[in-house]
């Protein structure tokens, strides 16, 4: 289980974070809303161990995997070199590693691009490798922020049915921060809507329905009011 | 026309480029040569590569390249390890890079002259061109290393902390390749300045076995075709290390990559 307890985080005067709490269970998937500037995208970084805080963080001693906003491909690297970089040390046999990358390559579609440099990708290639990157990481722990924010719909929707299915054959604690009330409804067990100041939980609700079942849930239309209300709100 | 032949033909319409500027340099010289008519202020053309051809056949001549190539050789060197551990120190401690800053200004704007002047009082002539090259080159190829740092997207430094990257990887697989290229670039810049810096220094230090005291024993003896072969001799030697840099970094790059993809 992923939890975050007492946390604390400071910009200067201004207070993030005083005393958040929150948990995740295992393979549970919860998707973060909330206005720009409220503190998602800290979230991530203080569980994630980029940012420095007060409090506890829980479950993330094997790492976490991450998948950011843009690719953050290092240009000088092959595609299959980029993973390695970031996953690499993780794991104590290569060839398992190698295995897996082209694994993880042929099911996103990618196979054969493993020794492209980044910039003789198309944008949707390297959002790929970078989701690749992310799925080759041997920890539970899938932290993302708002990954496929860029694209055009049409590859952000195929990307986001990857997801699913990846979640499917290996269920991963997902914490993500989105801007769509709709991607949350495909992909999330629970949506929370962030917001204040300090960042406190303003609205939390759980989608009971299968991944992959939820097109036409009654209670869709009902829920996506709330969550507007509680953002606007704010 | 085939795929191939295009390719062929572009690699030589590729290489006239330089050769045209050449001819064009030469074209320029015959005609102010013929125009000015006086082969002591400049001298023809031929004239200039008789001359040229007369030094190579001295000995006096190999071995002015000779020490000449060595302090250049050496003061750069110098001035590029030096400056490669200081920029080491300034990227990873931001306190020294501050402490550097006004320093390296101040090394850039003192005068070539000051340099010269102050070294010909300290030390023998032949080590004063060494050391004002080196004085010379360290600041620019210090600042060049701290750009080429900077250069790196701190986005790559965020995500290789995330995913936990081990700092020798980061340094080896991240760090070098994204900065490379500009080191690259800014120690090649640096080559032909070194060999400026070093023949002034010669003709003022009066180092034996050198260019520069060629070049001035040909402007004593009103030998203007010698002192153009110089030119000639230090333009060539110029264009050389140049290539030997850029050879240098193909063979990295090809050695760094097969290392890779093992």
């Amino acid at each position: 289980m992923l939890s975050v307890k007492g946390l604390e985080l400071s910009y200067g005067d201004k207070k993030i974070f005083d005393r958040f709490d929150l948990e995740v269970g295992d393979g549970e998937v919860v998707c973060i809303l909330g206005r720009s500037g409220c503190g998602k995208t800290s979230l991530l970084n203080c569980i994630a161990g980029a940012l420095a805080h007060g409090g506890e963080v829980n479950g993330t001693e094997r790492g976490v995997a991450y998948l950011f906003q843009e690719t953050r491909l290092i240009p000088a690297l092959t595609a299959a070199e980029n993973v390695r970089f970031a996953v690499g040390h993780l794991y104590a046999d290569r060839a398992a590693l190698n295995a897996e990358i082209d694994r993880v390559f042929s099911s996103l579609g990618i196979d054969g691009l493993q020794n492209r440099l980044p910039g003789k990708m198309s944008g949707g290639q390297a959002a790929r490798v970078a989701l690749a990157r992310a799925l080759c990481h041997p920890s539970d722990v899938l932290l993302t922020d708002e990954p496929f924010g860029a694209l055009d719909v049409a590859l952000k929707l195929s990307l986001t049915e990857y997801l699913i299915s990846a979640l499917k054959a290996r269920p991963r604690t997902v914490l993500m921060v989105s801007h769509g009330i709709d991607e949350c409804f495909d992909l999330a067990d629970r949506i929370l809507v962030l917001g204040g100041s300090p960042c406190r939980i303003l609205y939390e609700t759980n989608i009971d329905e299968p991944r992959g079942e939820r097109a036409d849930i009654a209670h869709r239309a009902h829920k996506t009011e709330e969550i507007k209300r509680a953002l606007i709100a704010e | 026309m085939t795929a191939e032949k295009k390719k062929v033909l572009k690699r030589l319409s590729s290489a006239l480029y330089p050769l045209g500027a050449a001819a064009f340099i030469v074209v320029l010289w015959a005609i102010t040569a013929a125009a000015v008519g006086e082969e002591l202020l400049v001298p023809s053309v031929g004239a200039t590569f008789r001359g040229l051809w007369q030094m190579l056949t001295e000995g006096a001549t190999y071995a002015a390249i000779g020490g000449t190539i060595w302090r250049a050789l050496a003061g750069w060197a110098l001035a590029l390890v030096a400056a490669a551990v200081f920029a080491a120190l300034a990227i990873l401690f931001k306190p020294v890079k501050k402490l550097f800053a006004p320093l390296m200004s101040v090394m850039r704007s003192v005068p070539t002259m000051s340099v010269i002047m102050l070294a010909l009082l300290w030390v023998t002539s032949g080590q004063m061109p060494l050391i004002v090259t080196f004085m010379t080159l360290f600041p620019v190829q210090y600042s060049a290393m701290v750009a080429a740092s900077e250069a790196v997207d701190p986005r790559l430094v965020e995500m290789a902390k995330i995913y936990r990257v081990p700092t020798a990887k980061r340094v080896l697989k991240m760090y070098l390749p994204c900065m490379a290229p500009q080191i690259v670039e800014g120690v090649r810049s640096t080559l032909s300045l070194t060999l400026k810096v070093t023949i002034a220094a010669e003709v003022l230090a009066q180092t034996r076995d050198s260019i520069g005291v060629g070049m001035m024993q040909a402007q004593s003896f009103l030998q203007t075709d010698r002192i153009l072969g110089w030119t000639v001799i230090a333009i060539v030697l110029g264009a050389l290390a140049e290539l030997f840099v850029t050879f240098a970094a193909w063979a990295a790059r090809r050695l760094y990559a097969v290392g890779e993809r093992a």
